[in-house]
């Protein structure tokens, strides 16, 4: 069977029915790897869908086994975002986990792509998981600058309508008092606003992780931001393999038509099956 | 590459424009594409690019009128 079709499933873990497609690997080649995609928050996770199944596709026809969950309350999955919280994907996120180790020996990548990237660095904190491996997409590194960029999305909207123009102070307020904010047809929980804003990437310990491959796409080629540059030499000191790349090309997560990096794709496949291989037992020897 | 070119350059990715545009290009109600997704792309683009933080209570629909409001809005902030 080599076809690299994603197979769409429901999964449930604690009585959360959340949709996942699964990109079964190519059983005509060597079993590489399972990969876990852990996907982009709001209008970024719709506009990455695409570029997302474009990876999860090839990287199955070359043997890895990949797994593309939508956190539930989000996207196909059932529930509403006003009742999910951060803790509770987490946890989903594990049980998909487990479901790709389940039938599967070998290494596991956690794959993030922007909110996604955290939630992969928070869970490869997790020694019980084994995990030894992240793929980042432009990491967002700071749960708090995050949140308040969403809120954004908010006051452009009162600000394209010319209505009362609202403040970030007033957001806050709102969501204080209602316990849910709607932000551009978006359910925003206080739980799940207060639980990303408390989120830095720094503050997670890589105790299990040996690889990491960190891509930022940018318009123009760009050095790394400070805050970047100052966690990956942390990993480094930790004694982490970290290879960054800065990739020129459409942020396809945000662009207002949905587009794709081909590039981003090509390099990250490379650097996936070079690590995979690096890590088979005895090592096939790879370059 | 001044400042006004860079801006020009970054709305023309942000909006995927495959024409030119200058400083009289309205932006708000002028650019079909330039929707509330696009502003916010576009502040946090400016603010990566500039290392710079704009506070969300001094940015209003003025702003976006035009290009060159826009770019004068970034030039005082720099």
């Amino acid at each position: 069977m080599s076809s690299s079709a994603g197979q769409p499933l429901f999964l449930e873990n604690s009585s959360r029915r959340f949709f996942a497609v699964e990109y079964i690997a190519n059983t005509d080649v060597d079993l590489k790897g399972a990969v876990l995609h852990l996907p982009a928050f709001g209008e970024e996770m719709n506009k990455s869908r695409a570029m997302v199944a474009a990876q999860a596709r090839l990287l199955a026809e070359l043997g890895y086994h990949v797994l593309v969950p939508d956190y539930y309350g989000t996207g196909d999955s059932e529930g509403d975002l006003s009742d999910a919280s951060w803790s509770c994907w987490l946890e989903d996120m594990q049980f998909c986990l487990r479901h790709l180790q389940k039938n599967f020996t070998g290494p596991t990548f956690l794959w993030g792509l922007r909110l996604g990237a955290l939630m992969a660095i928070e869970l490869a904190s997790k020694s019980d998981l084994d995990v030894s491996r992240l793929l980042l997409w432009n990491p967002v590194l700071a749960g708090e600058q995050y949140m308040l960029q969403f809120l954004r999305l908010r006051l452009a909207n009162s600000m394209m309508s010319s209505g009362a123009k609202e403040k970030v102070s007033d957001l806050k307020q709102l969501l204080e008092q209602d316990g849910v904010l709607e932000v551009s047809g978006y359910e925003l929980s206080k739980a799940l606003f207060t639980e990303i804003s408390a989120r830095k990437a720094s503050q997670f310990k890589l105790s299990s992780i040996k690889h990491i491959y960190w891509a930022e796409v940018t318009a123009t080629s760009k050095p790394l931001t400070i805050p970047a540059q100052q966690l990956i030499d942390n990993w480094h000191t930790q004694g982490l393999s970290v290879v960054t790349e800065n990739i020129v090309g459409s942020q396809f997560w945000a662009t207002q038509e949905i587009s794709q990096s081909q590039q981003l794709i090509e390099a990250s496949t490379q650097w996936l099956s070079q690590t995979a291989a690096f890590s088979n037992t005895s090592g096939t020897g790879t370059t | 590459m001044s400042l006004g070119i860079q801006i020009k350059a970054m709305i023309k990715e942000i909006l995927q424009l495959n024409y030119d545009i200058n400083e009289d290009t309205a932006l708000l109600g002028g650019i079909p594409e330039f929707d509330s997704m696009a502003v916010v792309t576009l502040l946090t683009a400016i603010e990566e690019q500039y290392g710079i933080m704009i506070d969300d209570d001094e940015v209003d629909a003025e702003i976006f009128e035009t290009v060159g409001t826009l770019i004068s809005f970034v030039e005082q902030k720099v």
